[in-house]
């Protein structure tokens, strides 16, 4: 018990909500392991922190919730302790700005959750049926083209919606983005379930907002929902459109039950007619407009004075990486530096000095990009040969971002259940290749590839100039790993096109069919067409033809390598599990009662140690939060305003539904409170608060 | 007592300037197979596309094993993560002991690079726990005795940066 007190006694200097918060999951995870708690509940608690089981057993991936990408350098250093202590060095940037650690064992989880709230980080609702990482343009406050930094309302979004009551009870996954700018890629607003884009009209600030936006297997694009919106009217809009979400979306089958298959089906006038009567209805919160005033007058502040660089005397390295990975500010005399990660992967040591070279350099002033890199901003000109240094002694000074050479991918078979191919293999080996051979191509810049280890599009084929996808294709007794390849998606003007299959590969010619590609653009390109109207000029059928080929799979007996994956040495079979991705659709009544289930076992933790108030007072809270689990069923939601005793009476006493004595032990409670009990009654009503919840599990059980 | 359970013990290697790391995918995607090793093996994990990162690393349960290319210096690294009971020096040798044979044993698989020297003399210990053995002289106190007892044939110096892992530096003494 004193070892015990001395491991929470550790963690008391964190706020008291984040510490019950991070108790609550090692309580539950210790109930888990006890056979105390449905597996099926535990697994959406455990998504709703972040906790995603890896296709390797035994090992989770830990996400690591970055909103906006913002990082400051003391984060960046518990970052790569983490990496270190608890998964195998490296920390991963997610196409969504977030982090990645993997191969961590379950029972580190606590702590590095702790950890992490440590540095002002939760990995509270990364994954699971929840608003996953709200994510921002990494050039938001630098750039010449935005509109306004929309930081400050990103932001604001990120942290209303996070445990937001609202937004507890969805079929699926919710996936938020700001963009300053209509034209660049970077906030890709048109794959979002809500995608903003700034504006200015009359001299207010708004957003034009796309909904129903998204990728998956079947991408599809949001619809427009309003041309300007008032900047003060974001978060209403998104908490009423959460509400309609979590109304009426679809919760049984799995595969349709993004908000993008709602408005499909009720036409974008229904939806935003239901948005409207539903934010109608919403108690006002002064959260919604509280953070305007300080939005406005929002504006990051560079750590050293602005400078020129000479680049007359530059070695060709040094100019070549200026002009690649580097853009001027808006504000003169500073650049917006792009760290260029392959794969997405930094290790510990790298992300430490980094942090040592921002803090010399930058200060806070970093962000993670959906391409998998680190935008590092307000590098004053003059010291941008010092962070080259810098960079160089880290093994990071790789120029190439943005390039060809700079490819996004999933982690595919590495580490995810759902993966069918490794699309981390394909990446590394076109990463050698692009060092190797294909060096002529390597910095190209109006092509873009992105790969997915499956066609659910973590990887977001759907929007590249040249996207795979993984699948499998058997010849006799062997099963071989090929990529489908699409065509003409654009990340431009906020992911304005998705691309067209035209062929299947196999995997080991991937990187030819991309040299392909890449030399018949280059030799039948017309003016200055994009990649993809000159896909969609040249048509599906002469281009299948230029890659047949390269898409012929010879028998397994002609070329048996062709059965390895890249980078894989065993042969190649096809192993896909039960994707965590979708979660367990648990009724928000189902993770209340759980939670009642908790508070009454932590209650008799206090009575035991003679804490009778706390116990007495736990034991009540136990029986509200069952109440309430009854109550959800009922359509009354927690951002309703309403009493929950005497709803209860109401709803469920009065019709009978709920009587009897454990009822009437539930509104003593009410009135006697929790002070002055002595030790009688309340282990009394802690009997009585047990027998209350599973008089609630049996009446929500019959409960259609 | 501190619950010591990850320890890392790295034995540096000369590798010439540009190593390719395939030999070691051929080795570790063999192993990986092996489902009785005492370390239980999850998978390999490829970050032969990092400079100065973790290479070719054999994910297990109880340890991992790579040939791991960051500071101070490439060399192959064994890293417990639990198991590992008895006093500081019996977790000290038992980590010895693992990381010496996994390390034999790949200097001796066929694919292993020639050129390649694992050098038993030179050593990296370092502790991965900072909440156990943060790298203080309270640690020290602790658990210095006990390093120097294993390694007394050696001369060891300590990590001196707090920021990093409670760790050593170890050279056989000429």
């Amino acid at each position: 018990m004193a070892a015990m007190a001395t491991e929470v006694d550790r963690w008391n200097h964190l706020p008291p909500e984040i510490k019950q918060e991070l108790d609550i999951y090692e309580t539950e995870l210790r109930r888990l392991q006890q056979g105390l708690m449905p597996e099926k509940v535990f697994l959406e608690f455990r998504l709703r922190h972040g906790v995603y089981g890896q296709r390797q057993a035994g090992v989770q991936m830990q996400r690591i919730k970055i909103p906006l990408g913002m990082l400051t350098a003391a984060q960046m250093d518990r970052l790569a302790e983490l990496a270190e202590e608890y998964a195998d060095a490296v920390c991963h940037i997610t196409t969504r700005q977030d982090i990645q650690l993997h191969f961590v064992d379950i029972n580190d989880t606590p702590n590095l959750m702790r950890r992490l709230a440590e540095v002002g980080i939760t990995t509270r609702e990364a994954c699971g049926n929840v608003v996953r990482n709200v994510c921002a343009c990494p050039r938001s406050g630098v750039c010449g083209d935005e509109t306004f930094d929309t930081t400050p309302y990103a932001r604001a979004m990120a942290y209303f919606l996070l445990r937001h009551t609202d937004a507890q009870n969805f079929g699926r996954k919710f996936k938020i983005s700001y963009s300053g700018c209509e034209h660049h890629a970077c906030g890709l607003a048109i794959m979002h379930d809500i995608g903003a884009i700034a504006q200015v009209r009359g001299g207010e600030r708004g957003f034009r907002v796309y909904v129903g936006g998204g990728l998956g297997p079947l991408p599809h694009q949001a619809k427009l929902y309003s041309d300007f919106l008032p900047a003060g009217e974001m978060l209403p809009l998104a908490q009423a459109i959460a509400r309609v979400f979590a109304r009426l979306g679809e919760k049984k089958n799995r595969g349709r039950a993004r908000m993008k298959f709602l408005i499909a089906q009720l036409g974008i006038e229904e939806f935003r007619g239901l948005v409207k009567e539903e934010r109608e209805k919403l108690p006002p919160d002064p959260r919604w407009t509280s953070y305007l005033a300080e939005a406005e007058a929002f504006a990051e502040q560079p750590l050293l004075p602005p400078s020129d660089l000479n680049l007359a005397a530059a070695s060709p390295q040094f100019s070549r990486w200026v002009r690649l990975n580097t853009q001027p500010q808006k504000q003169a005399g500073y650049s917006m530096v792009t760290v260029f990660l392959p794969l997405g992967d930094i290790s510990s040591d790298q992300l430490r000095g980094l942090a040592r070279l921002c803090r010399r350099l930058v200060g806070d002033n970093v962000r993670t990009s959906v391409e998998q890199n680190i935008v590092v901003r307000w590098v004053p000109n003059g010291e941008l040969p010092a962070f080259y240094d810098g960079l160089q002694e880290l093994e990071l000074m790789q120029p190439g971002a943005g390039t060809l050479a700079d490819i996004t991918a999933c982690p595919g078979t590495d580490s995810c259940k759902l993966g069918i191919t490794s699309s981390r293999g394909l990446a590394a080996l076109l990463h050698e290749k692009f060092h190797n051979g294909l060096g002529d191509l390597a910095d190209r810049q109006d092509l873009k590839i992105k790969i997915s280890g499956c066609f659910n599009s973590c990887g977001q084929h759907h929007i590249a100039d040249i996207g795979f996808f993984g699948s499998v294709q058997r010849k006799g007794a062997h099963v071989a790993p090929v990529f489908q390849v699409l065509l003409g998606g654009e990340t431009r003007g906020n992911a304005q096109a998705y691309g067209l299959a035209v062929a299947k590969v196999p995997a080991q010619n991937a990187p030819a069919a991309i040299q392909k590609l890449t030399q018949l653009y280059t030799r039948e390109r017309q003016d200055s067409e994009t990649f993809g109207d000159f896909a969609r000029r040249l048509g599906k059928a002469r281009i299948k033809e230029e890659l047949e080929e390269l898409s012929a799979l010879p028998s397994f007996e002609e070329n048996p390598a062709f059965y390895k994956d890249n980078r894989q040495p065993w042969d190649f079979h096809m192993s896909t599990g039960v994707g965590e991705c979708a979660g367990a659709v648990v009724d928000q009544s189902e993770f209340m009662l759980e939670d009642a289930g908790r508070l009454v076992f932590e209650a008799t933790l206090a009575y035991d140690e003679r804490r009778l108030e706390e116990a007495a007072g736990k034991a009540l809270g136990a029986m509200s939060k069952a109440a309430d689990a009854l109550l959800a069923q009922r359509g009354l939601l927690l951002s309703d305003q309403y009493n929950t005793v005497e709803k209860f009476r109401e709803l469920f006493h009065a019709t009978g539904q709920f009587t009897g004595p454990f009822a009437e032990a539930y509104f003593r409670a009410a009135e006697e409170g929790a002070a002055g009990l002595g030790e009688e009654r309340t282990r009394r009503r802690l009997e009585e608060t047990t027998l209350f919840i599973e008089m609630a599990q049996t009446v929500y059980s019959k409960m259609g | 007592m501190l619950d010591l359970q990850r320890i890392g013990l790295k034995i540096f290697a000369d590798p010439p300037a540009q190593l390719s790391l395939n030999p070691f995918l051929a080795i570790f995607g063999r192993w990986r197979a092996e489902a009785s090793h005492p370390a239980q093996w999850v998978d390999l994990a490829d970050y032969a596309h990092m400079p100065q990162g973790p290479g070719i690393m054999l994910i297990g349960k109880l340890a991992n094993f790579s040939f791991d290319l960051a500071q101070p210096g490439p060399g192959a690294l064994y890293v417990s993560k639990k198991d590992l009971s008895g006093s500081y020096e019996d977790r000290l040798r038992r980590v010895m002991r693992e990381g010496f044979e996994l390390a034999a044993r790949l200097a001796a698989e066929a694919e292993f690079p020639t050129g390649v020297r694992l050098k038993r003399q030179q050593l990296e210990l370092f502790f991965n726990d900072r909440l156990e053995t943060p790298n203080t002289d309270a640690t020290d106190g602790e658990l210095g005795p006990a390093v120097g007892r294993v390694f007394e044939e050696y001369e060891i110096t300590r990590e001196p940066d707090a920021g990093r892992r409670y760790g050593f530096l170890i050279r056989g003494r000429v």
